[in-house]
């Protein structure tokens, strides 16, 4: 997912963690060496990035389809 | 629910979280409520959750198949090049001591370098002292050796022992051969000398040595010079 990369490191680990891992809130913070605040502060700020980037997507290849078509 | 109601970006923080399950109670019912509520904050949390769909599709990568082997082998090379030391710790673990054997095992040590430590300076110190002349260094050549105090010499290979008493003067004796050894007693420069010299050569370089005891062809001779002759107190006190 190409998306993610639009994604600063330290929102995409816990993200990543998360996600794809499936780890708990406790163990990023352990993982990560931060309080579980900051990991659910990183995690909803990358996933909100993560939002926008692929709502962008979504506008320009439904505008790219609409010209083409 | 304060939070909620005041900051975007803590609303979006508690509503990731809800998501995972990881409110506390009372937070979970805020949210809630507030969903219930808010159709804006419903929409939001439909967004969060597209989200989430999209990333359970990511593909997970697996390592290459070949990582493995190498990991195995590096593994296996490892095993190969442990200390001697590691696989003695090994077998005495082996051997069902545990870590008490373990700490055996390093008190042993220890003591065996304490002992090896305690051996070598004690022989250092009896050979500063003279006691034993001869354990550490190489007997010197003839060529090399003081001759008035070495304690032996090597000639041509074979290895002579200097001993002095009051009968025989200084009488280099080869390694073999003791003092009392009955020797046929040859004169150095005279005739017979000369023809044992010539028999075999390396009598000349012995006879350096002065007054020497030396086994040649199976026979034993005490070659003696005219100095070691006049030294020997019952060679001089003969008419």
């Amino acid at each position: 997912m190409k998306a993610l990369l639009q994604v600063k490191p330290k929102f995409r680990e816990a993200v990543v963690l998360r996600d794809l891992e499936g780890m708990s809130y406790d163990e990023i913070a352990e993982v990560l060496k931060v309080r579980i605040g900051t990991v659910r502060s990183r995690i909803a700020r990358g996933r909100e990035r993560l939002r926008a980037v692929l709502e962008k997507t979504a506008v320009l290849e439904k505008a790219v389809l609409e010209k083409t078509s | 629910m304060s939070k909620l109601a005041t900051s975007p970006e803590a609303r979006q923080e508690l509503l990731s979280a809800y998501l995972d399950g990881e409110l506390r109670p009372d937070e979970e019912k805020g949210v809630e409520e507030l969903l219930e509520r808010e159709p804006e904050v419903r929409e939001q949390l439909e967004g969060m959750r597209r989200v989430l769909g999209h990333l359970r599709h990511v593909e997970r990568l697996a390592p290459p198949q070949s990582l493995d082997l190498a990991v195995t082998r590096r593994i296996a090379l490892d095993g190969e090049h442990r200390s001697l030391l590691d696989r003695i710790e090994d077998g005495m673990a082996g051997l069902g001591g545990g870590k008490q054997s373990h700490l055996l095992f390093l008190f042993a040590m220890v003591i065996a370098l304490a002992v090896i430590v305690l051996f070598f300076s004690h022989g250092l110190q009896q050979k500063q002292n003279g006691l034993i002349p001869v354990i550490f260094d190489e007997p010197p050549q003839m060529e090399d050796a003081d001759l008035t105090t070495a304690r032996q010499v090597l000639v041509g290979g074979a290895l002579f022992q200097r001993h002095e008493d009051e009968h025989h003067g200084t009488l280099w004796v080869e390694d073999g051969l003791s003092v009392d050894t009955e020797a046929e007693l040859v004169l150095l420069g005279s005739e017979r000398a000369e023809e044992l010299i010539a028999e075999h050569p390396e009598l000349k370089g012995i006879a350096m040595l002065g007054h020497v005891k030396v086994e040649v062809a199976g026979h034993v001779l005490e070659l003696l010079d005219d100095d070691s002759l006049g030294l020997t107190p019952s060679e001089a006190s003969e008419p």
